[in-house]
């Protein structure tokens, strides 16, 4: 005779103890921790995090990770590239769940949340910080300040200049500019009308890369205005000056011009490569490079030259970012990724790094510059850029930069004229900063 | 001295605790419960008080009651809109969805020669990715005369048409997101095949007999008789389009000279989930994005419940047959 099915559950202790089992795994699982932290004298391995820009400049980063672990043989880096978002969005999401990469990498256009709710380490705690940063540069290590505290530090500068494709200048009969001298907006907007092809009605070839020189802040600066009060922290927008609406009307004058593609046409694949990708394509004339492509561009792009973005009046300004590096308040290994900081401060390191990225932030490094960078004839363009140098905005409010944009997209596509876009940035960035 | 031994209940055997059937049953479920309290209810909670809360994604800053579900109904303008094309979104795709669904279903249903392989080749295109989908369509509907929509457009002489990028038209994008439906009407097709085959062929002969043409015999015999599987259809049809996220995400990235709307212009590509991620991942409003969190689910509530209650008039079930 068949058993009652609860009779039989009730003579198998077996399941019901593999039951309790499971559910004790899955408690134990979920509080445990994936430490990889050694105890015997033996190596630390800390996690370092970047973004991605091509496997070539990858590879050279590595490179540079090796020389600190052949110099540091207890501390091995875990290194780990990401694209643009994707890394953006895992340092977040990590960070938020208190398991962040050791050691951080940062730029600071998105650094200010992260240094408000102080979720890294404020790096004035080590006893050994203000001889670390003694030959830094101070304007970039003011750049990762945050109210009295150093959540990071700078490696590198991101100085903006002017790409362009030789073989495109030369086929439109113009000459190439001063490699130097910065030229007046007014002559390079002039230069510019030669460089865009139409075949019919239809545009064939553009001047200029539309997402590469979103330097409206730079030329209401140089016109004598402001965007905002302050770019570190800013109370308050003042674009809506006369200087403010002079600076977006030589901007707008670029999509009036057809320098640049219209907004709503800018979704075309030919406009939408990254900078130095859109001047590969042989569509595009010119467009925002840096010493981050310098490493790519002379491997495989010796047609491309660079010279200073264009002033307006005496003074060429250029609102950009520094990069650098944090160390997770939740770090298993502040000591280990402390290390990794200093270490890419020394003078050698800075001429190691800045020979495949960023402007160094090391006074003796930069003096270096003229002699290490490849190409060597992009240096003078790169040192006559630096002074112009001025950090971009750094707030707590991501929605400010963000809505700024729409509204100067707005304005590309004449929907808004630049008295109406500046009014328009100042009364909603401002209801946006008083909340 | 004494031991004293208490009787036991009378008529009933005792056993120890850990013996009985309700225990054990607790037990042996104890490995999903615990998932289920740890992964399902303790977040919803955490969630629930996060939306009561000024929050960004690394800590709670306060305790704002009620504050964030105000701002939401009555002093938003974006989710105004956004609900507007939720409204539009979810009647569009559902109909694309049973529609579409139902039509092929009858005609797969057929019995002709190669039909598994139509069946097949319509069904698998519903088990990609959304996100793979959503770069694939990206590309169907680019601009100019590159796009696939915009090469069939030329066919007849139309277009081309600035699909996802037009801020003279910028309805044309939620049109564009609807339309991608079609490409997921596999999956409906598939659960209306099995419930056209759950119709006895006896009924479609008793209605030949009576001299039912196509047309009766799909009015009168297959939709009532379809009726569950439609609701059912229905129902996940509408909480998958409320959920609708990483197409419209995909689509919205304009490319212009700022980084783009996520919400596409003027926020017209804006979703429920969209939104919620852009004021949670990017805006870091925790607080008010898990407001929004359970507003969805509140409107998806009500939805259902409309359907259910307007089905109720229309759903022939086996057991009311049988009553």
């Amino acid at each position: 005779m068949e058993q009652p099915r609860s009779r039989k559950f009730r003579r198998r202790p077996g399941v019901v103890l593999t039951a309790l089992l499971l559910a004790a795994s899955l408690v134990t699982g979920a509080c445990g921790s994936g430490d990889d932290a050694s105890d015997d004298g033996g190596p630390v391995t800390i996690s370092w995090g970047w973004w991605t820009n091509t496997p070539e400049k990858d590879a050279l980063y590595r490179k540079w990770l090796d020389g600190f672990e052949a110099s540091h043989p207890n501390i091995k880096i875990k290194s780990e590239f990401l694209p643009w978002d994707a890394y953006w969005d895992k340092v977040k999401t990590t960070t938020a769940g208190g398991n962040a990469y050791d050691v951080v990498g940062l730029c600071s256009c998105f650094a200010a949340s992260y240094f408000d709710n102080e979720v890294f380490l404020d790096l004035k705690k080590f006893d050994d910080y203000a001889g670390s940063i003694a030959r830094a540069q101070d304007g970039p290590v003011g750049v990762f300040g945050w109210q009295g505290k150093q959540y990071a530090l700078p490696v590198g500068v991101s100085v903006p200049l002017l790409g362009y494709n030789k073989d495109l200048f030369k086929a439109a009969g113009v000459a190439e500019p001063d490699p130097e001298v910065p030229m007046s907006f007014d002559a390079f907007r002039e230069m510019a009308k030669k460089l865009t092809k139409t075949s019919g009605s239809k545009v064939t070839q553009y001047a200029l890369h539309p997402g590469s020189i979103n330097f409206w802040e730079s030329l209401i600066a140089m016109h004598g205005g402001s965007m905002y009060d302050n770019f570190v922290g800013p109370t308050k927008v003042t674009i809506n000056s006369p200087e403010g609406v002079a600076g977006l009307a030589d901007y707008a004058s670029l999509f009036t011009d057809k320098i640049v593609p219209p907004i709503d046409e800018q979704r075309e694949n030919q406009w939408l490569n990254g900078d130095l990708d859109s001047l590969r394509t042989g569509k595009v004339a010119m467009a925002r490079v840096g010493p981050w492509n310098f490493a790519d561009i002379a491997a495989s792009s010796p047609n491309i030259g660079v010279a200073p973005l264009p002033k307006v009046g005496n003074e060429l300004l250029l609102y950009s970012g520094a990069n650098g590096y944090a160390i997770s308040a939740e770090s298993e290994h502040p000591k280990e990724s402390w290390e990794f900081l200093k270490w890419m401060l020394e003078t050698d390191n800075q001429v190691a790094f800045a020979k495949f990225s960023d402007v160094p932030v090391d006074g003796d490094a930069l003096k270096t510059l003229p002699e290490i960078i490849t190409p060597r004839e992009f240096a003078p363009t790169l040192l006559a850029s630096l002074p112009a140098f001025r950090p971009g905005l750094l707030t707590v409010k991501e929605e400010l930069g963000k809505n700024v944009g729409l509204v100067i997209d707005d304005m590309g596509r004449g929907k808004l004229t630049p008295q109406q876009a500046a009014e328009k940035i100042e009364k909603e960035g401002n209801a946006l900063l008083s909340h | 001295m004494t031991m004293v031994l208490k009787p036991g209940r009378p008529g009933r055997p005792r056993r120890r605790w850990w013996r009985r059937e309700g225990v054990q049953g607790y037990v042996y479920i104890s490995p999903w419960l615990l998932g289920f309290l740890m992964f399902g209810v303790a977040p919803l909670i955490a969630a629930f008080l996060t939306s009561l809360s000024k929050a960004n994604v690394f800590r709670t800053i306060r305790f704002v009651g009620l504050d964030n579900y105000q701002k939401i109904l009555t002093d938003d303008p974006v989710f105004a809109t956004i609900a507007g094309n939720m409204l539009i979104y979810v009647i569009g795709s559902t109909i694309i969805s049973i529609g579409l669904g139902l039509a092929l279903a009858l005609l797969l249903h057929r019995d002709f020669r190669g039909n598994h392989v139509f069946r097949t080749l319509i069904y698998v295109p519903s088990l990609l990715v959304g996100i793979a989908t959503a770069y694939l369509f990206k590309q169907v509907f680019q601009g100019g005369e590159v796009g696939l929509a915009n090469m069939f457009l030329g066919v007849f002489g139309a277009g081309p048409v600035n699909w996802l990028g037009n801020s003279e038209q910028p309805w044309l994008a939620l049109v564009a997101l609807i339309l991608v439906n079609v490409w997921f009407a596999g999956g409906t097709m598939l659960i209306f095949l099995a419930g056209l085959k759950g119709i006895p062929p006896a009924y479609f002969e008793a209605a030949r007999v009576d001299g039912a043409g196509p047309w009766q015999m799909f009015r009168r015999v297959t939709l009532p008789l379809l009726s569950p599987v439609i609701v059912f259809n229905t129902i996940m049809a509408l909480i998958g389009h409320i959920q609708v996220f990483e197409t419209p995400l995909a689509f919205a990235n304009n490319g212009g000279i700022s980084t783009g709307n996520p919400l596409g212009y003027e926020n017209s590509l804006g979703t429920f989930v969209t939104y919620l991620y852009v004021k949670g991942f990017v805006y870091q409003d925790m607080g008010y994005a898990s407001a929004l969190a359970f507003i969805m689910f509140a409107a998806t509530l009500v939805l259902t419940s409309l359907v259910l209650w307007f089905a109720r008039r229309f759903t022939a079930y086996g057991d009311s047959e049988r009553n």
